[in-house]
């Protein structure tokens, strides 16, 4: 099986173009409105590296921005307002405070316009050295519930109670999801982590809900790993994993652990999706706000931020504006020329995004 | 159950820093940790020539052939240990509702000191699995990994030199779910004061005993507020005891993301539960898997029960191919924590020298020799 970024390179190696052409229906390219959130620490310079490159490939997107702060108690209406009009947004990250009493502005987006599906695609980039290869792994983690519920309460002063919910229908349209989403990109294993020797009632039945789907999807196999030996497999045989689908926890220190392994969160898109709306951000979510250091420097990553936004042109039906994008950050990661500190280079952002706006063709 | 461990209190013999022991009835009183030194044995005996008596539980499968090369190579340290071996039984034992009798359990709180090896936990409904019957009713609230990377054995990680320490009792593995209506599940996740004060007591103790000179407590309190909150309280109120280790704390998917791209960051990390299942498992795979991984469980009143947590391999179970470095690391551990650190030494550099020269490795290290050479080999390098 064709792992990592091989297989896109080699569809778009064929003259810089697909194969068979891909054929619009009039109009489609009409400029299209996407939301746009910059976010807190480096996400408005990443997310002003997105728009350059845009503006530069003259891609049929404008951006409108809306600028909200992890310390804002909720997420302002109009900016909800206007990615349900929109459909399509594309956001940095947003910082949470860490033990106070605002609740976290991403979980609350994403509580809000329902997006349950949290998808981060780690792969190895060819040219970038990382300590393992052939990693391919799509994590797709359910967003909505689980340890997330935010339902906690103190029983008597010194003990604190914490509720994790899992439901069936949740459970449910998560996996229906991964396995949708297996078939329509011609993956060939889902694997469901959990934790169900211990949680028996809980994990159970997340178990029970993709079993269920499964049984619809014989081409796809299916298995489950507990999540202390996915973990331990993750770092010594990450070429196992295909598809993994997740609760809400485990998705994030699975996603992250992968994103680590196949060359930093960094460099790893991924979006969030529900039924009618879809956030694009940096894939995994450790670091996303940067530290004060990288932001004085101008020396935040774009990468990860550029092939999210390429995900995102995928799901506007412009592959065309896609492959080229994706292209030219592969390229240039590839060069190594214009690294920025975390790939081992010592770049700044700008330096990044004008040799990617330069190798597009 | 309970009231036959009404019918015979016992008594438990506490230290104080100034040597005096302190008793409290098991139960009735809960001792007060910030006066005493709750976490090691008095060690006067070994000075008069006087053997430490030690529980060992061999085990299923492999475990009595890899307890054999630790009494072995215990003997050829001459290391003052008397074993007073014990095994699981049988039948289940109504007084502890699991195969683990009420003797061998008496043993170990008797002697305060355990090895345990491998034990397959048998299939069925009416018990309790064994490890729970173990940590329920020896109080075992902390699980601490010590993961270094094993000179001689190559992984794609190196100098990795960090200890996990996990909170043993509560957090998400209460077991306390239930369904609330069909189709909706709620599982509870508890933290205490109590319980997260106890096991940051044990981090920074352990820190300060073995010359660690950082504590990095994980957590997700930027989500679960309260809870790891109040973990987090307790842990900087520990932290500010020992002024003079370095204390910080990391966000759970930052530290995963960390360890695997660079392991040699972390020194010591105390982590609930959940969080410690998961980061201790993940240190084991940076390191060569379980295999290779020492790990000890602390107790109340300073018992210490350390145990190898692979699975007890059947398949070459009696064939003298078992791996014993789990094993025997994990004897170091105890050796270590009943304050014996030269003789813990002296083995732990035997095992590593061992491994480092590459003549004697079991089939698993990618070797050829049996249990019996490599156990010799360890024996020799002494």
């Amino acid at each position: 099986m064709r792992r990592g970024a091989m297989r896109v390179m080699e569809m778009v190696r064929w003259n810089g173009r697909r194969g068979v052409t891909y054929m619009p229906r009039p109009g489609d390219g009409e400029a299209r409105a996407v939301t746009m959130i910059p976010g807190d620490g480096i996400g408005p310079l990443v997310t002003g590296a997105v728009q350059q490159v845009m503006e530069a490939m003259h891609a049929p997107i404008f951006f409108e921005t809306f600028h909200v702060s992890g310390n804002m108690t909720s997420v302002p209406s109009d900016v909800i307002d206007s990615i349900r009009k929109n459909k399509v947004c594309l956001k940095g990250g947003l910082a949470t405070p860490v033990g106070g009493g605002v609740s976290s502005l991403n979980v609350q987006l994403r509580k809000e316009l329902d997006l349950f599906a949290s998808l981060v695609h780690c792969f190895t980039l060819p040219g970038l050295p990382t300590r393992h290869d052939h990693v391919d792994i799509v994590v797709i983690r359910e967003n909505t519930e689980g340890e997330y519920s935010g339902l906690e309460h103190e029983v008597v002063p010194g003990v604190v109670e914490s509720l994790k919910v899992i439901t069936k229908f949740c459970s449910e349209r998560i996996a229906k999801y991964a396995f949708e989403y297996a078939y329509l990109n011609n993956r060939k294993t889902v694997t469901a982590v959990h934790k169900a020797n211990i949680m028996k009632l809980a994990d159970g039945l997340f178990l029970e809900s993709c079993r269920e789907v499964a049984k619809k999807y014989p081409g796809i196999k299916y298995n489950e790993i507990i999540v202390d030996n996915c973990c331990m497999q993750l770092v010594s045989k990450p070429e196992q994993f295909d598809v993994m689908v997740t609760p809400n926890l485990y998705g994030n220190l699975v996603a992250n652990t992968a994103a680590g392994i196949a060359g930093g969160t960094g460099v790893m898109p991924g979006g969030n999706v529900g039924a009618e709306h879809a956030v694009f951000e940096q894939g995994a979510s450790a670091g996303n706000v940067g530290n004060e250091k990288i932001l004085v420097q101008k020396k935040a990553n774009p990468v990860a931020l550029l092939l999210s936004s390429a995900m995102m042109l995928r799901h506007l039906q412009f592959p065309s504006f896609a492959d080229r994008l994706e292209q030219a950050v592969i390229g240039v990661i590839k060069e190594g020329k214009y690294r920025t500190k975390d790939l081992g280079g010592d770049s700044t952002t700008q330096e990044v995004v004008d040799a990617v706006i330069e190798k597009l063709d | 159950m309970a009231a036959a461990r009404g019918a015979r209190s016992f008594l438990r013999t506490v230290l104080r820093r100034d040597g005096k022991p302190l008793n409290c009835i098991d139960g009735l009183t809960a001792p007060d940790y910030s006066g005493l030194l709750p976490f090691t044995r008095q060690l006067g005996s070994v000075a008069n020539g006087e053997k430490i008596r030690a529980t060992l539980f061999p085990g299923d499968g492999i475990g009595p052939e890899i307890a054999e090369s630790v009494k072995q190579v215990f003997k050829a340290a001459d290391v003052p240990i008397d074993w007073d071996e014990q095994y699981v039984g049988t039948e289940i034992d109504p007084r502890t509702g699991s195969f683990l009798t009420w003797e061998s359990l008496e043993s170990v709180r008797k002697n305060g000191i355990g090895l345990k090896g491998p034990m397959a936990t048998p299939i069925g409904k009416g018990h309790r699995s064994l490890n729970l019957t173990l940590r329920k009713e020896l109080g075992l609230y902390a699980n601490v990994r010590p993961c270094y990377s094993l000179p001689g054995y190559k992984t794609k990680y190196d100098g990795v030199n960090l200890v996990t320490i996990r909170e043993n009792t509560e957090g998400e593995y209460s077991g306390l779910e239930h369904q609330v209506v069909r189709g909706v599940v709620e599982s509870l996740k508890i933290i205490t004061r109590q319980a997260s004060s106890r096991v940051a007591e044990y981090a920074f103790h352990y820190a300060k005993t073995h010359g660690r000179q950082r504590v990095s407590a994980i957590h997700k309190a930027n989500i679960m507020k309260k809870t790891d909150g109040l973990f987090l309280q307790c842990c900087r109120e520990v932290a500010e005891k020992y002024p003079e280790i370095q204390y910080e704390e990391i966000i759970i998917d930052n530290c995963c993301m960390m360890l695997v791209k660079n392991p040699t960051l972390f020194d010591v990390l105390v982590m609930p539960n959940l969080y410690g299942d998961i980061i201790s498992d993940l240190c084991a795979g940076l390191i060569g898997g379980l295999g290779l991984t020492p790990s000890c469980n602390i107790g109340e009143s300073g018992l210490a029960l350390a145990e190898a947590v692979h699975g007890s391999a059947p398949d070459i179970a009696g064939k003298n191919l078992a791996n014993p470095t789990a094993l025997l690391l994990s004897a170091v551990t105890m050796l270590r924590h009943l304050g014996l650190q030269e003789k813990a030494d002296q083995i732990h550099n035997a095992i590593l020298k061992t491994i480092e020269e590459g003549k004697y490795r079991t089939g698993d290290l990618g070797g050829k020799s049996s249990t019996t050479e490599y156990t010799n080999a360890v024996c020799d390098h002494l």
